[in-house]
């Protein structure tokens, strides 16, 4: 029995309500249901969101109506969220039914792709997610056309006011606010619509409409990774995030019954050598699946080639660079968590190659400001593979490049470059910004340079940190520590707490470490440094130059045999509670931070977190 | 010249026992001496810093001297050939060490401002000049008479001069917080003993000057030049360590 509204017609509360408890009757009422879609009242609209979905499931028959209705909606102009979320989730249940209702939705061209456009109807909904305040933050790219000044001038970083710290002195190009579109050059063609949708700016205006069939072919792709993948099911629970190295999509896994969340990575595809860069992918992926067995690395539950190269991760929702600075002793106590994971990644004969604020994830959502989350380094090993296939200026943040990164005579990427990235990250830890900024040349020169950053020229921060972070982003390698361990242990010496043999204990049943730190904070400095997010800058002549073989991968003792499919099953183990989804987080993104600039391809932008953790 | 060469056993003072622990010894160090300057070529060649380059060629010699010394006992114990002057070839293996932990030190302490430099430098000039004179001196003179008081006394005095050079830049650098930890620290506490075992053996033979029976001095001399080689491997392992980046 459904209650009248004043206008006469049934309440819309009571007509969700009354769809789900009777998906037959609610079949019945689709049109007044696909109606409510676009009603005033955000409850209302995605009640009927649920509704229309349960509809859907319980009833297929009623899967082509809704597929022609809302198929039909999402041509338009502006598509509602409600509108969108609800035709994908239709569309990921009855694929079928969309190639056979909407033909014309479908390219081969398109389907292949499957690397959306940044921005577009589905990203619009910002309004859907948290607060995007730090879409501003310190997210560059690089100016093109009618940008300013140098195009090699593509970093910036935002002062303790947050106010842009070179906007200030003028010397800075008119830093242009922009999503992911790292490297977007380096993608497959079939992505060129990206480079529309990344001039668009963060505040979502001017953003181009995605097209419908550019949906169907995401849908597609998420089905046959989910009927592939380990797990039960896998729904998208969140739009598409723009990653350095992939495009990532925040999931619901089930397995056994349990719900997980994780994040699904799709990665760039570069435009040639393709089966070569899904191999040593593949390789990469493995080595990552290795070492990811303690809590302060990412967890990595499965991965796979077709229909392009994508890994299930363990979710997490934002980044060290989405963080401000932290007092220090939550900085001493992540930095010792960073020290222990990354020694443990050695240990194991990986190089991670890519340490920087951006690799390292928390899981977000806390529920108290004085809970810590111990980071975990992620995208481990990557970059030695993307680099091979990619402009390695649009995927690597220098600000927190070794010099080997830019000169070759500093040597190869190696364990030591790694322990270069933790002294810069540490640098952040400690005083919330990076150690280098400006302008890509007065960057490199800088890094290069005999003379190391001092934290405490910035903030004041514990004594010993100066050193620690010397004797770490030392420019040679000889004067850089050993191994992490020894840093490890300098940061210990930091501290009081002995709590640092329990880093590494195995993640069955771990609770983190977040019980021991309750007491503590970590809280961010309101007003201080605003959170600082990787840019990457271009050009031709540097991190190019360490991409001739000189990789961590030269080291045979660090190649990883590639686990045998059969075993990469996600086991109960590996996902642990930590990842369970729950209702009250569902809105969050993974957080795979990127950034990118490139002064060949103009477009690029980059899709920023949501970063209210 | 080489015709005058037989092939055949030299025995070391007349003592057959002696000899064989002599031949064991050298191609112990050979090998790894070799091994060692191998190593630290590749490590030159990986980073091409001009102040790592410095200290890589200086291992390079390193271990250049110490195989060159060794393949030379080889010689003198299987061939007829006397070869007396590889002495002075272990003298340069002994200040090449100590002027490799210098350059360390300077790579760990550096100074800041440039009087200290040039003094560094001064000093360090200074140290080659004594010990390539030093080295042409014992070689020189070994070839033309054979040895005898004043170049065993130079040949041990050099040794002595390097030793403390060497010991006391790397003391001083690895007492240097900002040092531990890192590969110089490692490198340093490698090289320190490499150095000191070293140059016991050129020291050794001023002990026959003291009354020891040259047999006796040579017994422990192969001693020393055993624990030299195995100190050289374990600097080796680090070389090798450092060049796969673990």
């Amino acid at each position: 029995m459904t209650t009248d509204a004043p206008d006469g017609r049934a309440d819309p509360i009571d007509v969700i309500f009354k769809s789900l408890d009777d998906a037959m009757w609610g079949r019945r009422n689709l049109p007044r249901l696909v109606s409510l879609l676009t009603h005033e009242s955000n409850r209302v609209r995605l009640g009927a969101g649920w509704a229309i979905t349960y509809v859907a499931e319980e009833e297929s028959d009623s899967a082509t109506y809704l597929v022609r209705r809302l198929g039909d909606r999402m041509t338009d102009d502006e598509v509602p969220l409600a509108v969108e979320q609800t035709f994908l989730a239709v569309a990921a249940r009855y694929p079928d039914v969309v190639s056979a209702e909407l033909p014309d939705l479908f390219d081969a061209d398109q389907e292949r792709s499957g690397s959306l456009p940044v921005g577009g109807a589905m990203l619009r909904a910002e309004y859907g997610l948290g607060s995007n305040r730090n879409r501003d933050i310190g997210r560059v790219r690089m100016p093109r056309g009618g940008g300013a000044g140098d195009e090699q001038q593509i970093f910036t970083d935002d002062d303790i006011d947050g106010e842009p710290a070179d906007a200030a002195s003028g010397d800075d190009p008119a830093w242009a606010i922009g999503g992911a579109g790292a490297g977007d050059e380096g993608d497959a063609a079939g992505e060129s619509g990206g480079d529309e949708d990344a001039t668009d700016d963060g505040g979502g205006t001017g953003r181009r409409l995605r097209p419908a069939r550019e949906l169907w072919a995401q849908t597609n792709h998420l089905a046959v990774i989910a009927a592939n993948c380990r797990f039960d099911d896998l729904a998208v629970m969140a739009e598409r995030h723009r990653d350095r190295y992939a495009d990532v999509y925040r999931t619901r896994a089930d397995l056994d019954g349990e719900e997980l969340a994780v994040g699904l990575l799709l990665f760039h595809e570069p435009p040639d050598d393709h089966e070569a860069y899904i191999n040593d992918l593949d390789e990469a992926l493995a080595n990552w699946y290795r070492v990811d067995d303690v809590e302060g690395i990412r967890t990595l539950y499965d991965w796979g080639r077709q229909p392009r190269p994508w890994a299930l991760v363990e979710y997490a929702r934002e980044d060290l660079g989405d963080r401000s600075r932290l007092f220090s002793d939550t900085a001493v106590w992540n930095a010792r968590h960073l020290a222990v994971s990354l020694a443990h990644v050695h240990e194991n004969g990986v190089v991670h190659a890519g340490v920087d604020p951006g690799n390292v994830s928390y899981y977000g959502d806390l529920l108290e400001t004085e809970d810590r989350q111990v980071p975990m380094l992620t995208n481990v090993g990557l970059l030695s593979v993307i680099r091979q296939y990619f402009d390695p200026t649009s995927r690597l943040d220098p600000r927190y490049a070794a010099p080997e990164y830019f000169d070759r005579r500093f040597g190869r990427i190696d364990h030591a470059s790694d322990i270069y990235g933790l002294g810069a990250v540490c640098f952040h830890l400690f005083t919330g910004r990076p150690p280098y900024h400006g302008d890509y040349a007065s960057i490199r020169d800088a890094v290069l340079s005999p003379t190391t950053p001092e934290p405490s020229a910035v903030a004041d921060v514990p004594e010993g940190v100066d050193e620690i972070v010397a004797k770490a982003m030392a420019p040679d390698k000889l004067h850089r520590y050993e191994g992490v361990t020894h840093m490890a242990a300098d940061l210990r010496a930091l501290a009081d707490d002995d709590a640092a043999d329990e880093l590494l204990e195995p993640r069955a049943g771990d609770s983190t470490s977040e019980d021991e730190s309750a007491a503590e904070t970590a809280a961010t400095t309101a007003g201080e440094t605003a959170a600082e997010h990787q840019s990457t800058v271009d050009n031709g002549s540097t991190a190019a130059e360490s991409a001739g073989g000189d990789d961590a991968g030269d080291d045979g003792d660090s190649v990883a045999e590639t686990p045998d499919t059969d075993d990469r099953s996600p086991s109960p183990d590996r996902t642990d509670s930590r990842g369970t989804a729950e209702s009250g987080d569902s809105t969050g993104v993974v957080e795979e931070d990127g950034s990118t600039t490139d002064d060949v391809a103009p477009d690029v932008s980059e899709e920023s977190p949501e970063a209210d953790g | 010249m080489f015709i005058d060469v037989t092939v055949g056993l030299d025995t070391i003072a007349g003592n057959a026992n002696l000899t064989f622990i002599f031949f064991i010894a050298f191609v112990l160090e050979a090998m790894i001496a070799i091994r060692f300057g191998y190593y630290a070529a590749l490590n030159r060649r990986a980073g091409e810093v001009r102040t790592q380059s410095t200290l890589w060629r200086m291992l390079v010699g390193v271990g250049l001297t110490g195989g060159i010394y060794a393949v030379l006992g080889i010689l003198d114990v299987v061939t007829s050939l006397s070869t007396p002057y590889r002495n002075a070839i272990l003298l340069a293996h002994v200040v090449l060490l100590a002027m490799a932990l210098r350059t360390l030190y300077h790579q760990a302490v550096p100074v800041s401002d440039g009087g200290d430099q040039a003094a560094r430098r001064t000093v360090d000039r200074r140290l080659w000049l004594v010990g390539v004179s030093s080295i042409l001196a014992v070689g020189a003179a070994t070839i033309r008479f054979g040895g005898g008081p004043i170049v065993f006394g130079l040949e041990t005095a050099t040794s002595v001069v390097f030793v403390a050079v060497g010991v006391n830049a790397g003391v001083t650098a690895t007492t240097e917080s900002r040092v531990q930890g890192t590969v110089v620290d490692t490198l340093l506490r490698h090289l320190l003993p490499v150095l000191l075992l070293a140059a016991f053996v050129p020291m050794l033979t001023v002990a026959t000057f003291a009354g020891l029976p040259l047999e006796v001095v040579l017994h422990v001399q192969v001693v020393f030049v055993i624990m030299a080689a195995t100190a050289l491997m374990t600097a080796t392992i680090k070389l090798r360590q450092n060049l796969a980046g673990r």
